[in-house]
């Protein structure tokens, strides 16, 4: 089990690194842009360069916030169940949090191979933007895995070493 | 002809991705008019406009996988995929809405290209010809220089062979944008001056009169064949005549805008002397000849592609 | 079953499962979306669709406003900018009743104004105001639902997008939806500054009176909100000056906090790296979200339950006032349970030659309907507003957050009904241009 917790921990922290390099580029990119255009000499591309930025920095952040219970919920009742019926819900969520995001990433990786084969570039810079599309199918794969990894956890009890 | 006799009723949905009130939507809804009528009310036709089921990106895929049976796409977003038939939006000449979107009706028809392979196609429609709105007035390819015009990426060849700086951007973004003067002007078809209200900000108008953009229309392979064979008929009979009301409806539309813009908002339309204009063409001629080169060394042929489209647009 | 019936099963569905099941909004919204768009089309339909709305969603330039923005908010956060905005803030209007929550509405207004969107501004304004709310012991109901119910008015206050598509929807003039937005706005705001007032009435010990300073500690104070302060007004004169676009202002006013920052050594190595950590996961939140409620709204299209009910409304015999007055109560219960954009997208079509038809003026029509559909953003199922309030601020339960909010409905129903009885509110500022 723990081999599993380790790759989980070391690739969320990998994908992290990564989407924070995505959003710094995104902030120097746009105001790189905004600074020389007012010399006439605009970043061509800016504009769908930001959208596929912001898409990686946003999905590589998936996991990162799932591990960091980031994705708020409704708690309120949920708090006061007892024990074991919070177990069982917990076990349940993950079990279908986790197969809806496998379908998710699923297909987003079907929709970057269709972008691949049709040939389909972006309209201003005419450069092929699958990259991205199979990049946003990582975090969504890697989120399932964090997911996984929680219901182990909670059907597993820890053992201590 | 006698109405065909149908048993049962068949529903059908449509999306497409502008707001309600634009031309591909417009010619939605009369093609769902239109359909209902000539069935006698056995097919109807369920519209989402304003991207509600798919976006415009999605359009094709959404319509293979089911999503919705029928939807209108936009060529011109998805650049490198619908390569033959993007060909009208080359800097040709093609002079109105009506004729370039029978010339790609007839260049679909003859090419049968690849892309459209996995849907049944339903019509093809353009949009009339771009032309430049701008805040300030755009007499001679000296004032064009450095201008940043809002346009789709379709575009950005032919403003930079003039000197302009293509910005792409949303829609709603860019009434703010040309207040700030973040963009000077726009480069689409004329009728958004009315639409969209750009004649209140754009009191200058430029006749270049090109590119047109291509749309189509697209149905699932699977929905079509259940079809019963008299509606097939007529939703082919409606292919061609539905390209021609959607060139004309959008000619028309052209022309009103541009009459309201200059009675009720003083919008001055400037024509580019025989001078200037022979300036401005002969800056476009590269983008068409890079274009076949480019085309020709993927395996297309694409200078008879070309010939084709200068063939078809005079028999209209 | 009927497709309607699928519709309202599918509603009833998900509020179960977010209250009893505990999983997260987001997750929640799209799980639903999809197996009932699932059921309704096919199982091939349901995964191409959740797919496409994901890449679109995420990879959607409009959107890019959110991590830029949580950014800059972090970044005051972290280099303590906003302590002392907040502290000059105090000085200045700590006295009165509940002045610091009023600040603080007027300062998510003005924010929310620029940024233009709800989400960021809600995350941006969490981070900024509610420690330094806290600290000066205001009761968290009170400063949660001012923040979150604070971020909604940049929907009014123009610049919007909902005012655009809105404009672009119905063919009216941009330029006066926004002069008529601004009548509304300020209405809605002071309405909110009421309500700050009254709370503070009633219950005392929710807004605490600070002691009164003097005019030459009002001015210290200042100086150390300068950076602050200075960052503000370089970004709304690059807006001003077309420098640079709502979205790019982020950007703008990202880089020059770090620099004001690093300039001054303020930020730290570390506070750099939480700054950023915490912006995405912020960011992540928040988009997960606003992708579950586009999915769970093509689910709610598809059913065609918004198409149906506006048709039904428009054949009801009943007076036009009665109309007007469902009209709007639909858009209550729409937004609560739909994403605002979809849900305008849908009916305006619908609903706005209705409106038209029964006398009412076009502006006015739209500008009010803006009033109502920002009224969703905070209520729940779908009211991604205080799912990002609550979901920041993680000492106050969630449901303290819609409690706060709670209060402030009362301001939303009471703008409404000020704009039904004097249209001229809207209508006055739009009728000085032309
Ligand atoms: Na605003
Ligand atoms: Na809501």
């Amino acid at each position: 089990m723990n081999f599993i917790y380790k790759i989980n921990y070391y690739l969320n922290q990998a994908l992290v690194i990564l989407a924070g390099c995505c959003l710094l580029t995104l902030i120097f990119l746009t105001s790189a842009n905004v600074i020389l255009r007012f010399f006439g000499r605009p970043i061509q591309g800016t504009f769908e360069l930001m959208g596929y930025l912001g898409a990686l920095a946003g999905a590589l952040a998936l996991g990162f916030t799932q591990m960091r219970r980031g994705h708020i919920a409704v708690d309120v009742l949920f708090n006061s169940f007892p024990v074991k019926l919070k177990k069982a819900m917990n076990i349940i969520n993950y079990t279908v949090c986790g197969t809806l995001f496998a379908l998710a990433g699923w297909q987003l990786f079907e929709k970057a191979t269709i972008l691949k084969n049709t040939g389909e570039v972006t309209e201003t810079l005419r450069i092929v933007y699958y990259p991205f599309t199979y990049a946003t199918a990582v975090g969504f794969f890697v989120l399932t895995l964090v997911l996984l990894t929680e219901l182990l956890k909670s059907i597993i009890p820890e053992k201590e070493k | 002809a006698p109405a065909p006799v149908l048993a049962g009723k068949i529903n059908l949905t449509y999306a497409n991705f502008p707001p309600a009130p634009t031309f591909p939507c417009v010619q939605m809804e009369r093609w769902k008019t239109e359909v209902e009528k000539r069935t006698n009310g056995a097919v109807s036709v369920k519209t989402f406009p304003g991207g509600t089921l798919l976006g415009a990106k999605d359009m094709m895929e959404g319509v293979i996988s089911g999503v919705a049976d029928i939807g209108c796409l936009s060529m011109a977003y998805q650049p490198g995929r619908f390569t033959i038939t993007n060909a009208v939006s080359l800097p040709l000449g093609l002079p109105n809405a009506k004729v370039s979107s029978l010339v790609l009706w007839d260049l679909y028809e003859k090419y049968q290209p690849e892309s459209f392979a996995d849907v049944k196609v339903l019509t093809m429609f353009t949009t009339a010809p771009s032309n430049i709105m701008s805040r300030k007035p755009i007499r001679t390819m000296a004032d064009i220089q450095g201008v940043s015009l809002r346009a789709s990426g379709g575009a950005s060849e032919i403003l930079k062979a003039w000197g302009a700086n293509q910005v792409g951007m949303p829609m709603p973004e860019t009434p703010e944008a040309l207040q700030k003067g973040v963009v000077s002007g726009l480069f689409t078809s004329l009728e958004v001056m009315k639409d969209f209200k750009f004649a209140e900000l754009c009191k200058y108008v430029t006749i270049v009169e090109t590119p047109v953009y291509a749309f189509s229309v697209v149905m699932n392979k699977d929905a079509w064949n259940k079809l019963p064979k008299d509606v097939q008929k007529v939703f082919d009979d409606l292919r061609v005549e539905q390209c021609d009301w959607t060139g004309t409806y959008m000619d028309n539309h052209v022309v009103e805008s541009v009459k309201w813009s200059r009675d009720t908002q003083g919008v001055e339309v400037i024509t580019l002397s025989d001078a200037e204009k022979t300036a401005w063409e002969s800056k476009l001629a590269p983008i068409t000849a890079k274009w076949i080169t480019d085309m020709t060394a993927k395996g297309l042929p694409a200078a008879r592609i070309v010939e084709d489209i200068k063939t078809f647009a005079k028999k209209y | 079953m009927s497709l309607t019936l699928v519709g309202i099963l599918g509603i009833v569905i998900l509020l179960a499962i977010l209250f009893f099941m505990g999983m997260p909004v987001g997750f929640a919204m799209a799980l639903v979306g999809f197996c009932g768009f699932c059921y309704v089309v096919s199982f091939k339909a349901g995964l191409n669709m959740m797919g496409s709305v994901l890449w679109s969603t995420y990879s959607k330039y409009g959107l890019t406003v959110i991590p830029l923005f949580i950014f800059m908010g972090q970044v005051a956060f972290y280099s303590g900018i906003n302590e002392k905005l907040y502290n000059a803030a105090y000085k200045w209007v700590g006295h009165i009743r509940g002045g610091v929550a009023m600040a603080t509405v007027m300062a998510c207004g003005a924010f929310a104004s620029i940024c233009g969107s709800n989400a960021a501004t809600a995350a941006t304004m969490t981070t900024v105001a509610l420690p330094q709310m806290n600290k000066f012991n205001y009761h968290p109901k009170l400063s949660t639902g001012a923040i979150a119910c604070g971020s909604t008015l940049g929907v009014v206050i123009p610049p919007s997008v909902v005012l655009i598509i809105i404009g672009l929807s119905t063919e009216q003039s941009i330029a006066k939806l926004f002069y008529g937005g601004i009548g509304a706005g300020v209405l809605l705001t002071f309405l909110f500054m009421v309500t700050v007032y009254g709370l503070c009435r009633l219950y005392p010990e929710w807004g605490p009176v600070g002691p009164r300073a003097g005019m030459l500690e009002r001015l210290k104070a200042m100086s150390g909100a300068g950076e602050m302060i200075l960052l503000f007004f370089l970004v709304m004169i690059g807006l001003y000056f077309g420098f640079f676009t709502p979205t790019e202002a982020g950007a703008a006013g990202s880089l020059l906090a770090l620099i004001l920052c690093s300039a001054q050594r303020r930020l730290s190595w570390k506070g750099f790296i939480a700054a950023i950590s915490d912006t995405l996961r912020i960011s992540c939140m928040v988009i997960t979200i606003v992708a579950g409620a586009m999915i769970f709204g093509k689910f709610l299209a598809i059913t065609r339950i918004p198409f149906d009910v506006a048709d039904w409304v428009v054949g009801l015999p009943v007076p036009d006032t009665v109309i007007m007055a469902i009209i709007f109560l639909i858009f209550i219960i729409g937004g609560a349970v739909m994403d605002a954009l979809a849900l305008l997208l849908i009916t305006i079509p619908i609903f706005f030659p209705v409106a038209v038809e029964l006398g009412y003026d076009p502006l006015w029509f739209g500008v009010t309907i803006t009033v109502v559909t920002t009224l969703g953003a905070v209520t729940p199922p779908v009211g991604a507003t205080t799912y990002i309030v609550g979901g920041m601020a993680k000492d106050v339960p969630l449901e303290d957050v819609f409690k706060g909010v709670g209060y402030f409905m009362p301001a939303y129903i009471l703008c409404v009904i000020l704009l039904m009885l004097f249209p001229g509110l809207v209508l006055f500022l739009p009728g000085l241009i032309r």
